[in-house]
């Protein structure tokens, strides 16, 4: 947001904390409506879920040979999606992106909800659910260890670590506002809140102490960034089955994550500025920077498939061949091709301003994409696994899904949008501390920019520091 | 006593009680007094009973092993002459027999509503006497399966005793009467006579199934691998060559197959034997001959050649040729043979098979119009089922309303059992003293393994104390006492003859005949049966896995796959592209086959396997009342045949008739396992030619140019941040001959029985659940259409084609190298020192990463909690673990047949022998093309055998290591 002339000074910090902190009082109809929709569609999974560990996997549409289907494909569709929140918060604040305060709340909120959401999926998908402790290393008096060459167990580390990081860069962005939350808050509310600030008081040694550890965290942060889905993309590429079984999967599964990230963070954002009046602060300009930066994602994930082809075409291995043949023109040939429109034809929209800058255009290619990258994962567990090296056992058709999968499906996305419903009213949604500080910042080049032409024209002294 | 003795004792004594406390499966045997165990029954260990196996009239000798009162498991009895050892999978299956969940518990009687009921056995005597008692003067009738020895000669004396007069059926659904009457002509003695394959070189088959249910397949299989493993081995030459309108899992074995149209076989013999005769001339009505059987004269000339030249056998067609001039096919088979001087050498009348003696089509055709005609009084059924085994139209059922009693004494609910107004069940053959003697020289000693499972009773038992009743004396109080006289000696011999299973001697050797001259056939030469438009020829061919339909009630025959169409549960329509694209039927649509005598409804399986002209439907499906396994799956053929009769033998048409052919606008496709039967990328089943393999003898090992190392540990070079597996002390291993592995699903069956492999049904196979460890993949080689689901440009349909199937076992490798392992998060998975894969069940908790990352897709998952239905359950190994559901599961070579082997060596102090640890598939194969042994051990048949020029690692090119090596196919130019 731009100063507003006309207004003091101290109005406009005001303004932004009021614009930012009323859609928290904003708990009507519609808003318990969704909760109760979302809570229906949780419970809906949960009763899935509860057939499934009550009568056995085979309530799912698993088979010889594909063992892993929708299970893995949503928990890498949604720890792709958790990558955005990162990926804004980190890398954008070392990179001091101008458009970062507008999206990184919610983007780090959504990364947090989708890693809890994703981080079900492993144990759902188990066998024996009720035995995945076992997945973790405890000592035990048996001597039993976890297995530390399986990317399984690496993914454990990986995601668990990507949870505790994100959560505390999500706590610790929130501590500032957290505070203002907790100034104008009583009884319960207050002490929650008031837990949550830890003490913010807003001195000025605290903000030293503050954006020292918040750099050093995003630090941190930021290679979380490549390692999660790297290690994620290691299940599949240290295993040999054709399709899986590639150098390029690390990097090509990050750049699907972020795209991916990147499209759920439109999708999200745009109700959103639509519904709570923070269509000043989410302006079209960074709807246009993201779309751009979708963009550029989505030739990045195009150049991997046909860089993945390429080598399968060129290895003349004939297992892979075929197997990419059966994506191709095969029993899942409807989804791979769903997948290459979505992911690769969609996002060429936004080399038009004018699709940038239209927000149902923006929402309707973010929709595309996230089923798009759905696919592409779909395609790529249960597709590769139909077609390996044995005839006898390819499987005879594509992935029948049945009725308990898609309560799963449904319960994850109504856990999602339970959480971040929740999350829209208990939280302040948009950083309001960065949002001040970009006004503040705006405002000083402004001065800047007045006192070197004053100094220029040499009737005019350089003016204080503002602190 | 010292503390280590302590102890060991204390050791032994807490296990035995954990034994006991372990044991939790219920059923209504009695409790055994651990104390006082005896020479049969010792807690914990155990028994092997040797017995005969009656699943078909092969009669193999059985080893039933019992433990703790429950047979758990059935083996060959190696003494045997006829089996040595070896079971086919409806001789594995006969423990699904004993503990079928839907046997007779005890005897049934037509209550008031008609319906059939249970009563005592004090009132099902009563009602045996009555109906003995009221008979009026009329005759009694019995229909029963061909039996020798005791219970044949109880069976008449009960009958002379009990009734005024009497007829007796020998009823046998395959009894071979074109054959018999052919050698009756040709051979001077109306019997089947003995084949020797092994003693041939050159093998013409006219389509007798001989490795499915031909006379004694397993005995044949046998031979077979024998005469195969000598070709290898370059003792002979010898090429063996299919003839006949269906390729059969036997034709499958042959080098050629020349197709031709129903009919044509009797062409090709006689062009054959004129051409064996004409010495390399071809005379001109031989070419006339082979012009209208369509194949080419010179491959005939050629073959005729190779048949003359030296010890050859010619077999004749099998049942599911049975048309119309069934006896004249017969008779100039037996021609050809005779022309080239086989007779006496490989063709031998010495000791005709007991199924001799089965009564003609026309006995039970006649005993069925006496029937209608009010002859009988009662009727007695004994391990018969005519109401299913005799077509619709020959109108057993009807007939048997005519008769007052019908007393049944079937152990299962059959279709004959349901029309029965009393039922007394027998014992099945694994509960029962008897014995059976296939042929002269061989006769089997039947003994009951366990104790009997229902309150069922011997049959011998029932005639016997019947006759009692009635005041006639036959001898003894019980079948076992009848038995046991009618054998004489001494109880020790007696013991010794249980023991070794029977008395076995080899016929005297008969005088070769000398090659006769070519005597004139009967009458002109058919033309081939050529359908009319809208129709095709009927073939109706007996199962490998049913026989007849009998076994159609054992979960394991109905889930392994059937040899060549790899489908299961369900009844399916081969027939040929060509004929598909004629009536516009695509794979899988259901087709409606009608004749005046009815109308099935199948679905279409499109293959070249068949000639364009038929449609082969296999027998034994389509049951009504044999139970919750067989009832409505699939369907009978038998209700398409017309009541009609072979002129010269009398026997039943089963073929050539012609069946008006409709598309239906449905869709049912049989459930097929294996998706694709053509290799793509790697070779995974191999084959070499003659030539091939001596080259690459020279070379040293099919994938070694010149490699310096052979055999197991060949090219084994493994590049790997990790240390290669160590093996200090054993080294398990597998060798696979690919050249004698026939395809038969003996071994399957065997590990299923052995393992505990649970049985998921038509549902759980159709979405690609099946949990069989080790499983026969069917391919076709390279460059040939592929045989099964296929999109060929134009395949052949008659005349002379290399026979490209490879049968390929494909079980856990074993890899040294192994992608399950690495990949397991929690160990579940691991190597064992000694060269096992080994799968810890307790510890998996079924990300089925594994299984994914398992390059032969061996791995096994429990999508659901096993079932085995009550008393199925009573089979179950109690040495391997039964899998709950989450849980990943796969071969181990038999791991609890390696340890106790290792026990047994070590509590004798000694090495584990070569060949002392057979795992159970490799103690089925009747062919020996499994073998197992420690590779560790240079000398070991194993490792010889896998250091050989054929031998190749599945896949290897993976790095994987493969445990198991196989021995390519060798393949006749």
């Amino acid at each position: 947001m731009t100063t507003n002339g006309a207004a003091p000074q101290g109005d406009v910090y005001k303004q932004v904390t009021e614009d930012v902190l009323r859609p928290m009082a904003l708990r009507g109809p519609w808003w318990y409506g969704g909760l109760a929709l979302t809570a229906t569609m949780v419970l809906i999974g949960a009763y899935s879920e509860f057939l499934q560990l009550h009568y056995g996997m085979g309530k799912a549409g698993l088979m010889h040979p594909m063992m892993w289907a929708v299970y893995i494909t949503n928990f890498v569709w949604w720890i792709g999606i958790a990558h955005s929140g990162t990926l804004i918060s980190a890398f954008l604040y070392l990179f001091r992106a101008p458009f970062r305060a507008a999206f990184s709340r919610a983007a780090e909120a959504m990364t947090l909800i989708a890693i809890t959401t994703a981080g079900m999926f492993p144990l759902i998908h188990l066998g024996r659910a009720w035995r995945a402790y076992w997945l973790l290393p405890y000592p035990n008096e048996r001597l039993l260890w976890v297995n530390f060459r399986s990317p399984l167990v690496l993914d454990v580390f990986a995601v668990t670590t990507y949870f505790i990081v994100s959560t505390l860069f999500f706590w610790l962005g929130l501590v500032p506002d957290v505070a203002v939350v907790r100034d104008r808050a009583r009884g319960w509310a207050r002490t929650a809140y008031g837990l949550a600030a830890v003490g913010w008081e807003g001195r000025d040694k605290q903000w030293k102490h503050y954006l020292m550890a918040y750099a050093i965290l995003a630090g941190l942060a930021a290679p979380l960034v490549v390692s999660v889905h790297s290690v994620v993309s290691w299940d599949f590429a240290s295993a040999l089955v054709p399709g899986w079984h590639s150098t390029i999967s690390a990097p090509f599964f990050v750049a699907g994550a972020i795209l991916s990230g990147l499209a759920m963070v439109l999708t999200l954002l745009i109700p959103m500025r639509a519904t709570m009046g923070l269509k000043q602060y989410v302006t079209i300009d960074r709807m246009d920077q993201v779309a751009k930066l979708t963009l550029v994602m989505g030739l990045v994930v195009s150049y991997s498939y046909f860089s993945e082809y390429f080598v399968t075409w060129y290895s003349k291995d004939g297992v892979e061949i075929t197997n990419l043949m059966n994506k191709v023109n095969g029993t899942f040939a409807w989804e791979f091709w769903l997948m290459t429109v979505c992911n690769c034809i969609a996002p060429l929209a936004f080399f038009f301003r004018a699709a940038r800058r239209n927000i149902p255009t923006l929402f309707i290619v973010s929709i595309l994409i996230n089923i798009g990258m759905w696919m592409e994962r779909f395609v790529i567990v249960a597709g590769s696994l139909s077609h390996d090296y044995v005839p006898y056992s390819w499987a005879p058709s594509g992935y029948h899904i049945k009725p308990v999968e898609v309560g799963i499906c449904i319960g994850s996305v109504g856990w999602f949008g339970f959480l971040f419903l929740l999350f829209c009213r208990f939280l302040p949604v948009l950083p309001i501390a960065e949002l001040k500080r970009d006004i503040l910042l705006e405002e000083r080049e402004e001065h800047a920019v007045e006192a070197s032409a004053a100094l220029r024209e040499g009737h005019a002294q350089p003016q204080p520091e503002v602190g | 006593m010292n503390r280590r003795h302590f102890l060991k004792v204390a050791g032994v004594s807490t296990a035995a009680a954990a034994a006991q406390g372990c044991s939790t499966r219920r059923g209504p045997d009695k409790v055994i007094a651990y104390p006082a165990s005896s020479e049969t029954n010792k807690p914990g260990i155990s028994t092997e009973f040797a017995t005969v196996c009656r699943e078909c009239p092969a009669g193999c000798g059985l080893i039933a092993i019992a433990r703790d009162g429950r047979a758990i498991k059935v083996d060959g009895n190696p003494d045997h002459p006829i089996n040595a050892g070896k079971l086919c999978l409806r001789g594995q299956s006969s423990l699904q027999g004993l503990y079928n969940p839907d046997r007779l518990r005890g005897p049934l009687a037509r209550d008031e509503h008609g319906r059939l009921a249970p009563i005592s056995w004090e009132e099902a005597e009563k009602r045996l006497d009555a109906s003995l008692g009221s008979l009026n003067g009329k005759s009694v009738a019995w229909i029963g399966q061909v039996e020798t020895g005791a219970f044949d000669r109880l069976t008449d004396a009960w009958l002379a005793a009990v009734a005024p007069s009497s007829t007796r059926i020998r009823y046998e659904t395959y009894a071979y009467e074109p054959l018999r009457a052919a050698a009756g002509a040709m051979l001077g003695q109306a019997v089947i006579p003995r084949f020797r394959i092994d003693e041939a070189r050159t093998l013409i088959c006219f389509g007798a199934d001989f490795l499915e249910t031909w006379l004694s397949n397993v005995e044949y299989a046998r031979q077979f691998g024998e005469w195969r493993r000598a070709r290898t081995e370059g003792k002979h030459h010898g090429r063996y060559v299919f003839i006949g309108p269906r390729l059969s899992l036997t034709g499958a074995n042959a080098d050629e197959w020349i197709a031709v149209r129903p009919g044509a076989e009797e062409i090709v013999a006689r062009a054959l034997s004129l051409l064996a005769a004409a010495k390399g001339r071809v005379p001109a009505e031989a070419a006339s001959l082979a012009e209208s059987a369509g194949v080419p004269v010179e491959t005939l000339s050629r073959l005729a050649r190779e048949f003359a030249s030296g010890p050859s056998l010619a077999l004749p067609p099998g049942s599911a040729q049975d048309g119309p001039r069934a006896v004249a096919v017969h008779e100039a088979v037996l021609r050809l043979n005779q022309a080239v001087g086989n007779v006496g050498r490989t063709v031998l009348v010495d000791a005709p098979h007991a199924l001799s003696t089965a009564s003609r089509h026309q006995e039970t055709m006649s005993l069925v119009s006496d029937m209608r005609e009010g002859k009988f009084g009662a009727l007695f059924v004994h391990r018969a089922n005519p109401v299913y085994a005799l077509p619709p139209s020959a109108g057993f059922a009807e007939a048997l309303k005519s008769v007052p009693e019908v007393i049944s004494f079937s152990s299962y609910p059959d279709e004959t059992t349901a029309l029965a107004t009393l039922v007394l069940p027998d014992h099945t053959p694994l509960e029962s003293w008897g014995e059976y003697s296939p042929r002269s020289g061989v006769n089997g000693l039947m003994q009951p393994a366990v104790a009997p499972v229902f309150d069922t009773r011997a049959t011998g038992d029932v005639l016997l104390a019947s006759a009692a009743r009635a005041g006639h004396n036959l001898g003894a109080a019980e079948f076992r006492e009848y038995l046991r006289k009618e054998h004489g000696g001494d109880d020790a011999a007696w013991a010794a003859l249980l023991q070794l299973g029977g008395a076995f001697s080899e016929p005297a050797p008969t005088p070769a005949r000398a090659a006769a001259p070519l005597s004139a056939p009967s009458g002109p030469a058919p033309v081939p049966v050529a359908p009319a438009d809208g129709r095709l020829v009927l073939h109706i061919y007996p199962s490998l896995h049913f026989y007849d339909g009998r076994t159609a009630n054992r979960p394991w025959a109905q889930e392994i796959p059937d040899p060549m169409a790899k489908a299961v549960w369900g009844s399916w329509a081969e027939i040929h592209p060509d004929a598909a694209k004629r009536f516009g039927v695509q794979d899988g649509d259901v087709m409606a086959l009608e004749t005046a005598a009815g109308r099935i409804e199948a679905p279409a399986l499109l293959t070249d396997r068949v000639v364009s002209g038929v449609v082969a439907i296999q027998r034994g499906q389509g049951h009504t009342n044999l139970g919750r396994f067989a009832d409505g799956i699939g369907v009978n053929p038998l209700a398409l045949l017309p009541a009609v009769v072979e002129p010269a033998s009398g026997a039943l048409v089963v073929s050539g008739g012609d069946v008006a052919v409709r598309k239906l606008a449905v869709r049912r496709p049989p459930v097929v396992l294996q998706t694709s039967m053509k290799q793509v990328g790697a070779a995974i089943a191999r084959a070499v030619t003659v030539a091939q393999l001596a080259w690459t003898r020279r070379k040293g090992g099919l994938n070694g140019e010149g490699g310096e190392e052979e055999g197991p540990l060949r090219g084994r070079k493994n590049p790997s941040l990790y240390a290669n597996a160590q093996h200090p002390k054993h080294h398990w291993g597998m060798a696979i001959d690919l050249d004698t592995c026939l395809g038969c699903n003996a071994c399957v069956a065997s590990c299923y029985a052995e393992n505990n492999v649970p049985v998921v049904g038509r549902e759980g196979c159709s979405r690609g659940r099946e949990m069989s460890w080790l499983r026969i993949e069917n391919y076709t080689e390279e460059g040939a259409s592929g045989l099964l689901r296929i999109q060929a440009k134009k395949p052949a349909d008659t005349g002379p084609r290399t026979n490209l199937t490879r049968f390929f076992p494909m079980l856990c490798q074993q890899c040294d190298n192994a992608p399950c392992e690495y990949v397991c998060p929690v160990d579940a998975t691991v190597h064992s020192s000694e060269g096992l894969n080994m799968q810890v069940y307790n510890r998996c908790v079924g990300t089925r990463y594994c299984s994914n990352n398992c390059p032969y897709k061996v791995r096994r998952f429990n999508f659901f909690p096993p079932a085995f239905e009550p008393p199925l359950d009573q089979q179950l190994n109690p040495e391997v673990t039964v899998r709950s559901k989450g849980v990943m599961e796969k071969c181990t070579f038999c791991i609890q047949r390696i340890e106790a082997g290792k026990v047994q060596a070590k509590a004798e102090g000694r090495p584990v022998r070569d060949g002392e640890i057979r795992t159970a598939c490799q103690n089925a194969c009747p062919t020996d093309a499994i073998v197992f042994g420690d590779l560790k051990d240079e000398n070991s048949r194993a490792a010889q055998l896998a250091k050989g020029a054929r031998g190749y690692g599945a896949l290897e090119e993976l790095n994987t290591l493969p445990n198991v090596t196989y021995l390519a196919r060798v393949r006749a130019e």
